[in-house]
């Protein structure tokens, strides 16, 4: 890696190197009766030159010839787009939190595979008829990122994964309970405590009246609301000019307890790391402070275009893919919504009609930008006297997230990983409801 | 490479194994209005081993090729500790193949030069723009090629030369504090083509754009609706294919029962089809990655549930046919069960008699994602008319389709005869929850104008 930096650097005025390497092994298992494994090692490096001020980017695998990266990206520089900033130098020294777990590291997969029949064996026990596919993952990543401005760091993450994919009668699909983090950890009872119980909530459908009541969102369905506030306080989106939130820095977005903030110290959090992948040093930062707008995110090229520099949130990875992507994009790192002080009975106990919302199908409907959501509701339930009666079927749910997160009832105390974001459960007050009870 | 595949196959510890390797070139410039603003090269290399022992299946991916040993080991001997527990895999017998497969094309991409490509590009672009109201775009250019070797150790050798290029534009319009967006893709496929002379269309998106500022929001409730080649493409893939791909069917005897072949789906003009090998399609290919070919699969016949799609593995154990669905993503994926192109056979019906039967309802058009979760569905329409006594009327927007399969497919009453393949595809699939989605590039949707009966439409 030094080697191409050095090609690179004699050709062009700034380089920059990132270099991924990352070993898992995804198992799958498909109700006992399947199972598959794919042991990964992906070993990837992408390049960066800018010259005469113009950036070329180039990705390949780790072995491909330094020369003919160097070529490319020189090539690409020629075509690309300015680039009016510096690689960063500065240390990361005392960024980020803990993500590296020495249990993780030497992990045995039948470890793995005994953990997995744990959870199998603790289901049957109860719930012997229940569909039920398990995932687990174990994955190392060594980051690696040199730059002409002197920068040469690098930092090891693991990542332990594991979900349980219940499956409804007659369906596809059904309650899915995940958890991920930088530790390795036994998946806890009480959540497949609360599968079994949710599935047998279940097996009473219920068709739900349509008018606007107060709806429940889980942690693990909050990501597709909070998605729209990612989009909408990243920066380049600002640069281009399509956020709503252009012109409403230090003004109240959110009412009073909505407090979010990008906290990349957090230990064990997935997107904690000391460096973003353009090698800036990330920090935490608040996004809104009870209801106010305080800060885009940005990458190096967005910041530099808007002025207010990178915020460490320059991410080389998009949502749902593995492996480096050619183009930083500004992301979150661990989006973090501070929690209320309820538990979650106190917050169904608060619902005289209303839905409770464990996952939602259709998260990208509506226009994102403005906030507006309209999703189906995959798997909820619907409440009635502040008691769960059944599972809320062909239940649809609208709103807009800037007008919505004005009328929060409360949240819980605990904070949830879902794919992107740490959130408390959210009860938030009449959310237009369509269903198709007569 | 073929060579280096079959040496490395050759004395593995397993019942069956396979092994391919790939090397795929990316090409894309992107652009924000007629500027470039970048432009990258890609090389994405690596490939994948898969193995089954005593009933496990496992596989092993890789991405220097001197690792591909290690990884046959790995393949190899997690097959077999999974076999210790879980002996039901087994291959549906395939032919042999020995086969290399060049793509077609009139133009090929590689031999269009650097500045065409950018010229071509900033054509349409300045056409995006002229249109009143559209007030920025980005567009980009994409171009792979891929070389991938597959073997097996029954004999199957199949090298294969996958080109894809496509033009892509995301078209934004802005009226004080509204916007709106959407977007267009032209090609998707080898041919170069096929991106050009495509002014017409790329105007008129731009102008649907810009009208859909003044479009209202659709008023919520239960329509007839008229869906146009697009949106018919997108509900026959999200909420009829998912269903149909078998791998999940395996271990899930509800939904096996739900699924049974012969089951009534719909009314007798109803006939779906999954076609790998409809020539210049966005999700056409010749093999899968099993070395399958990639063939015609009735879904529903006149009606009637009549098939599924299937790898070797699950064909086998839902005693199902050779279809040839078994696709990753690239080596980094294991693949899966994945729809090809599927589409809704063409029709009869002219479309203003589609109208006429809609009387009252809304005609909604081209598809906004869309996403499955068993039986349920929702997607959205990018707009839609009114129908006022079987004539289109207002434009209207936000709109939320979602629904009960059966019931669904049992309320498409009329077909038309305005059969089209979409340009553009992709599909994203996961069987371990958002943990491991694979994003597939090469899935295509098309068919005719459908009308259906009693959706319920969600909007604001």
């Amino acid at each position: 890696m030094e080697k191409l930096l050095k090609l690179a650097a004699e050709r062009a005025d700034q380089a920059e190197v990132y270099h991924v390497r990352k070993t898992s092994s995804p198992m799958n298992f498909y109700n006992w009766r399947q199972a598959d494994v794919l042991v990964r090692d992906l070993d990837e490096v992408s390049l960066r030159v800018i010259r005469n001020g113009k950036i070329g980017t180039v990705k390949g695998s780790a072995t491909e010839d330094p020369h003919w990266m160097v070529d490319a990206a020189i090539q690409a520089a020629e075509f690309g787009a300015e680039a009016e900033f510096r690689f960063p130098g500065e240390s990361s020294e005392g960024c980020g939190g803990a993500i590296c777990d020495p249990e993780l590291e030497h992990l045995d997969p039948a470890q793995m595979a005994a953990d997995g029949r744990a959870i199998y064996d603790y289901v049957r026990s109860r719930y012997p008829e229940l569909p039920l596919n398990l995932y687990l993952d174990n994955e190392i990543t060594d980051v690696t990122l040199l730059n002409t401005s002197g920068k040469a760091e690098s930092y090891r993450k693991t990542l332990y994964t594991v979900c349980l994919l219940s499956m409804y009668q007659r369906s596809k699909e059904g309650i899915n309970k995940e958890i991920t983090g930088c530790r390795y950890f036994r998946f806890p009872e009480p959540v497949i405590d609360e599968l079994i119980t949710e599935n047998r909530l279940s097996e009473n459908e219920i068709r739900v009246p349509t008018r606007k009541m107060p709806v429940l969102f889980r942690a693990s369905s909050t990501w597709s609301i909070l998605y729209r506030i990612m989009e909408g306080a990243n920066g380049a989106q600002k640069v281009r000019g399509v956020t709503p939130l252009i012109d409403k820095l230090d003004q109240p977005i959110f009412g009073p307890e909505i407090t979010l903030e990008d906290d990349p110290t957090r230990d064990w959090a997935p997107g904690s790391t000391p460096f973003d992948d353009e090698g800036t040093p990330t920090r935490k930062k608040l996004i809104v402070d009870r209801g106010v707008f305080k800060n885009f995110i940005f990458d190096l090229t967005n910041g530099s275009k808007d002025g207010s520099g990178s915020s460490g949130n320059g991410i080389k990875r998009s949502m749902w893919t593995r492996g480096i992507e050619v183009s930083p994009n500004p992301r979150f790192n661990n989006l973090v919504m501070i929690p209320g002080d309820k538990t979650l009975d106190e917050l169904i106990r608060m619902i005289p009609e209303g839905i409770i919302v464990n996952d939602v199908i259709g998260f990208h409907s509506g226009n994102i930008l403005q906030g507006h959501y309209s999703m189906n509701v995959g798997i909820g339930f619907y409440v009635k006297n502040g008691r769960i009666v059944g599972r809320a079927v062909d239940t649809m749910i609208a709103g807009n997230i800037y007008e919505d997160f004005h009328r929060i009832l409360g949240m819980t105390r605990d904070l949830e990983y879902n794919p992107i974001a740490y959130s408390p459960d959210i009860l938030i007050d009449a959310v237009s409801v369509t269903g198709t009870a007569i | 490479m073929r060579q280096l595949l079959i040496n490395g196959i050759d004395n593995a510890d397993a019942d069956y194994v396979d092994a391919m390797y790939e090397d795929t070139r990316q090409l894309q410039i992107s652009f924000n209005k007629l500027e470039i603003n970048g432009v990258s090269n890609t090389v994405l290399k690596g490939g994948r081993i898969t193995a089954l022992k005593n009933g496990g299946y496992a596989g092993a991916s890789f991405t220097r090729p001197e690792d591909m040993g290690k990884a046959m080991v790995n393949a190899s001997r997690t097959a077999a500790r999974l076999g210790a527990f879980d002996t039901t895999n087994r291959l549906l017998p395939a032919p042999v193949i020995d086969d290399t497969v060049l793509p077609v094309m009139k133009t090929d991409p590689r031999s269009v030069g650097f500045d065409d490509k950018v010229a071509l590009a900033r054509e349409y672009m300045s056409l995006i723009l002229s249109v009143p109201d559209v007030f920025t775009s980005f567009g980009s250019y994409y171009e792979s090629v891929t070389r991938k070797s597959y073997v097996n150790s029954e004999g199957t050798r199949i090298d294969q030369d996958i080109v894809l290029c496509f033009l892509a534009f995301r078209i934004m319009s802005k009226n004080g504090k509204s916007t709106e967006s959407a977007g267009i893709t032209l090609g998707y496929d080898s041919d170069y083509d096929r991106l050009l002379n495509r002014h017409a269309d790329v105007e008129k998106k731009a102008r649907t754009v810009a009208d859909l500022l003044r479009a209202e929001p659709v008023r919520p409730g239960m329509y007839t609706i008229v869906a146009d080649q697009d949106l018919s493409g997108v509900f026959t893939h999200e909420a009829f294919g998912h269903l149909s791909e078998a791998d999940d069917t395996i271990n899930n005897r509800s939904l096996q029962d739900m699924l049974i072949i012969g089951r009534k789906m719909g009314n007798p003009c109803l006939n779906i089809v999954d076609d790998g090998s409809f020539p210049g399609a966005s999700g056409t290919y010749r093999y899968d990655d099993q070395g399958v070919q990639a063939t015609q699969t009735d879904l529903v016949r006149n009606g009637i549930l009549t098939g599924r799609l299937h790898s070797r593995l699950s064909a086998a154990q839902l005693d199902g046919e050779l279809t040839g669905n078994y696709r990753a993503t690239d080596y980094r994926f294991m693949p899966q069960v994945r729809m090809s192109n599927i589409f809704i056979e063409q029709g009869v019906t002219p479309f203003p008699e589609l109208l006429a039967a809609a009387e009252n309802g809304l005609y909604l058009c081209g598809g906004k994602g869309g996403q499955t979760m068993g039986d349920l569905f929702t997607f959205g329409a990018q707009y839609g008319y009114e129908i006022r006594n079987g004539s289109l009327g207002k434009m209207v927007k936000d709109i939320n389709i979602s629904g009960n399969v059966f019931d669904t497919l049992g309320n498409i009453t009329l077909i038309g005869n305005d059969f089209r393949m979409n340009e553009g595809g992709g599909c994203g699939k996961t069987r371990a929850g958002l943990f491991d989605m694979q994003m597939l590039e090469k899935s295509g949707t098309g068919g005719p104008s459908i009308v259906i009966k009693n959706v319920v439409i969600g909007g604001e």
